[in-house]
């Protein structure tokens, strides 16, 4: 083996131990602005990568905007524009602060997160909670009267009582949740319920021990006691806090995040710090959820929540969750042979996460993106539809496009082949 | 063969198609709603407050396995019949007490099924044709208590509590509520990995989230909801117990429908297995109990600790689910060193015992193919393939020590099919318990 070849493969191993000895544990729920790095008053965050206002997807515009008025930043649409114009208001994504969002990933100052502590390293990461099942959502770029009503409730009722829960628990390990939910028929991504529902379970004798006022109580068991994708935030933390460690490991071809908003896909690579290496987000194949809605009135690819996909879930691990399959008619054989065909990506197996259905195989986890260059298998994303303006229509999957990952290649063999 | 029908055989299998087709259309038209709980003497027909109920066919006291004999020794100190084993013992023995299958009396019980006069039941009613099936709150004292070498009093113990927290808890929560579809409880769980009969991990996690927010507003007081939700928060087979009251009600309109060779009950009591079938009624027909083959939760039980193959809850077998659907809970066959095409495999077989297919109830890893319902019992005779039951293990003297799965033995189909040659007046099943 030649001496880089040595080098990769020792910062590879390196990568993915550190990503498999994470520990996260969901420790708290706080506004954005008690606990986010950098985030102030003026401040939205988007799912990533970076891109300017002008070239930005309808839900990013159009959630920014709702988020500025939210806020109470300005009072109406054409007010917010301009002040989002004039610089005034403090435009980031979400990894650029240690967080990631669902969806369009819009997240504001007063917004509640979820907070993960990687307990191994110490590290923290974020995610906005989750909004609702609405298709109107502001995740999904959508704002209205009855949205804003819903994210105050969400911020002054909700997360305040979430908070006492998570104290009372004493914190959450949420890899244990996770692998009970990956025997369940969730991939952690698109499908949630079997972890939304242990969650629950395991929250409730400590919610009412917790000295929170009995009407707020109500309210905040009722919207769990729907909420399907619940957890799905808790993972995207949890993932983002274990992923961070991993980062700055030179040598390491192992991709540490994978994000898209709407216009362009990014990716990081442990070896090559926090720069993205883009292409053109990709078009999602699925079911839509209502017969008049189609392929025309879609927005591309767009979410941080392929940080599930990034440590070894979602798309990753289709076999696991065949009713998924469902969106995109599927079979369980397409699901299992996808599964299969990953592992041939990754630099390991996570013995910690276990496949039914492949006679309890581990899961595939650390992507290489020599792998991806080599053979051409580009990652699954398990992901939802948005409308090109706002709002969800519809649930399926895409693929990762190769074009960043040659592109991060080259910066590769530029760094380290030809120093 | 059926000399007892005065037809051509043609004419008699046609018969009996026509006739099982009416049976599947019941089983599948049925339409579970848990709607109450209820104490067993209030809603039992014929209960008595010194009624013993146990699960499985009718069975001698002498012939009682010991399990179950120390079951319906502690339901007599439960119901306070006697204040000492021995004087439990000679009320059994003198007949002052009676014993009889939980299934003669509308209700289904896990493992011994010891079922008494003040015990809750839910209550499901198969909202298709308006009859109620009930199953106990089995959940007995976990292995630890089994341990603690007192399981008499332990299970006692458990007993208050499910008659004084759980049972009037969920009483106000299910009633607030005004129901709640088993139905489509049991087909989201399919859908997470249960095969509903050995694993209902999902199943009751579900249905915790749908029954808080009314637990939480039956003004019930703060310290019976605090008790009852620690309780459902820990149940992981407290859905069981739903299931099987659903499954009792599905079956109970399939039953005697002339002709039909579908099995209507499957169950053991540790000694017998027994077995119904729809066109000779409430006959049972009994063989030897297997044992189970399965792991133990402890190095130290092995298959000499372990009571026969017992339990009502076959009669999630005898619906399409548990061992029918294994498909569904390949981690089910981490207890018996099996693999995920094992299976698929004994799915597969399990059709071809069956008359149809459940599309309510889908299977993921079979491509969400329906579950096969409708065990004929002329096709188990005529293969020589019986169903697959799941289920846990109990040690001899009481209390669960392990899971896995069973064989149901071919002989009381054979001898139901025996019986159902000998034509529509044949039927020589036995309501009695076997005589020693």
């Amino acid at each position: 083996m030649s001496d880089l070849k040595a080098s990769i493969a020792a910062a590879n191993q390196e990568t993915v131990d550190r990503i498999l000895a994470g520990q996260p544990v969901w420790v708290d729920v706080r506004p954005a602005i008690e606990v986010v790095p950098g985030m102030t008053r003026n401040m939205v965050l988007h799912s990533s990568p970076r891109i300017e206002w002008g070239r930005m997807c309808g839900p990013h515009r159009n959630g920014i905007i709702g988020a500025v008025l939210f806020e109470g930043l300005a009072q109406t649409r054409d007010e917010a524009i301009h002040l989002i114009e004039n610089g005034d208001i403090l435009i980031d994504t979400c990894h650029n602060h240690d967080s990631v969002g669902a969806g369009a990933g819009i997240t504001s100052a007063s917004m509640p997160v979820v907070v993960v502590e990687n307990k191994t390293y110490g590290n923290r990461a974020y995610c906005d909670v989750f909004e609702s099942g609405a298709l109107q959502s502001l995740k999904w770029g959508w704002y209205d009267e009855k949205v804003g009503a819903h994210l105050h409730w969400l911020a002054e009722v909700f997360a305040p009582v979430l908070r006492a829960g998570i104290e009372c628990m004493g914190g959450l390990d949420v890899k244990s949740i996770v692998a009970k939910a990956v025997q369940m028929g969730d991939e952690c991504h698109n499908r949630s319920i079997a972890a939304s529902s242990l969650f629950f379970k395991d929250l409730m004798p400590y919610l009412l021990r917790s000295q929170v006022k009995e009407a707020d109580l109500l309210q905040a068991v009722d919207f769990l006691a729907k909420a399907d994708h619940f957890f799905l935030h808790v993972t995207m933390a949890a993932a983002k806090a274990v992923l961070e460690p991993a980062k700055d490991i030179p040598y390491s071809t192992v991709v540490t995040a994978m994000a898209r908003n709407g216009v362009d896909f990014g990716i990081q690579v442990s070896g090559l710090g926090n720069e993205w290496f883009t292409a053109p987000a990709g078009k999602v194949d699925g079911l839509y959820f209502r017969s008049e809605w189609g392929p025309g009135d879609a927005a591309l690819d767009l979410g941080d929540s392929c940080i599930t996909e990034t440590v070894g879930l979602g798309g990753l691990i289709q076999a696991t969750a065949p009713t998924v399959q469902q969106y995109v008619q599927g079979t369980l054989a397409d699901a299992i042979r996808n599964t299969v065909e990953f592992r041939e990506i990754c630099v390991s197996t996570n013995r910690e996460l276990q496949l039914p259905n492949l006679d309890f195989e581990g899961t595939p986890v650390g992507i290489d993106i020599r792998k991806v260059v080599q053979t051409g298998i580009l990652p699954i994303l398990d992901t939802g539809i948005t409308s090109k303006e706002a709002g969800l229509i519809g649930a399926g999957q895409a693929r990762a496009p190769k074009e960043c990952f040659e592109k991060a290649l080259r910066a590769f063999v530029a760094r380290y082949a030809q120093a | 063969m059926f000399l007892g029908y005065e037809m051509e055989p043609k004419e008699l299998q046609a018969a009996v198609d026509e006739a099982n087709q009416k049976a599947l259309g019941i089983l599948l038209a049925s339409q579970p709603v848990w709607t109450d709980v209820r104490q067993a003497i209030e809603v039992l027909p014929g209960m008595t407050k010194s009624t013993i109920l146990h699960a499985g066919p009718p069975i001698a006291w002498d012939r009682m396995c010991e399990a179950q004999r120390n079951g319906v020794i502690n339901g007599i100190l439960y119901e306070r019949l006697a204040d000492a084993r021995d004087e439990a013992i000679r009320m059994v023995e003198e007949d002052k007490v009676i014993l009889a299958p939980c299934h003669d009396y509308g209700t289904v019980g896990g493992m011994a099924g010891i079922t008494t006069a003040s015990m809750p039941l839910v209550q499901v009613r198969n909202e298709r044709t308006g009859n109620d099936g009930y199953s106990q709150l089995f959940q007995g004292p976990d292995v630890q208590a089994w341990r603690s070498e007192d399981y008499s009093s332990a299970a006692v113990k458990q007993w208050c509590y499910l008659e004084q927290v759980l049972g009037p808890a969920l009483q106000g929560a299910i009633r607030l509520r005004g129901g709640l579809d088993v139905k489509s409880l049991l087909a989201k769980a399919l859908q997470m990995g249960d095969e509903c009969h050995n694993r209902n991990v999902a199943g009751s996690a579900l249905l915790m989230r749908e029954m808080t927010p009314y637990l939480l507003r039956a003004g019930i007081g703060r310290q019976m909801l605090h008790d009852s939700i620690d309780y459902l928060a820990r149940a992981e087979q407290f859905c069981l117990t739903l299931g099987m009251a659903a499954a009792k009600a599905t079956v109970e309109p399939a039953k005697g429908i002339p002709y039909c060779t579908i099995v209507t009950t499957m169950a053991r009591n540790g000694t017998d297995f027994g077995i119904k079938i729809s066109a000779l009624g409430e006959a049972w027909f009994t063989a030897s109990a297997n044992p189970v083959q399965g792991l133990y939760f402890s190095s130290e039980w092995g298959p000499q600790d372990a009571a026969l193959d017992m339990g009502d809850s076959a009669i999630m077998e005898t619906v399409g689910l548990g061992g029918m659907v294994q498909a569904s809970a390949p981690a089910l066959q981490q207890f018996v060193g099996g693999s995920f095409r094992r299976a698929l495999e004994l799915t597969r077989e399990m059709r071809g015992i069956s008359v149809g297919t459940n599309r309510d109830y889908q299977l993921p890893n079979l491509d969400f193919e329906g579950a096969p319902i409708g065990i004929d019992a002329r096709r188990v005779v005529e293969s020589g393939i019986t169903p697959i039951l799941d289920t846990a293990i109990a040690h001899k003297a009481g209390g669960v020590i392990g899971a896995g799965q069973a064989r149901a033995p071919l002989a009381c189909f054979e001898r139901a099919m025996e019986a159902f040659s000998q034509g529509p007046a044949g039927a020589t099943g036995s309501r009695k318990a076997t005589p020693a």
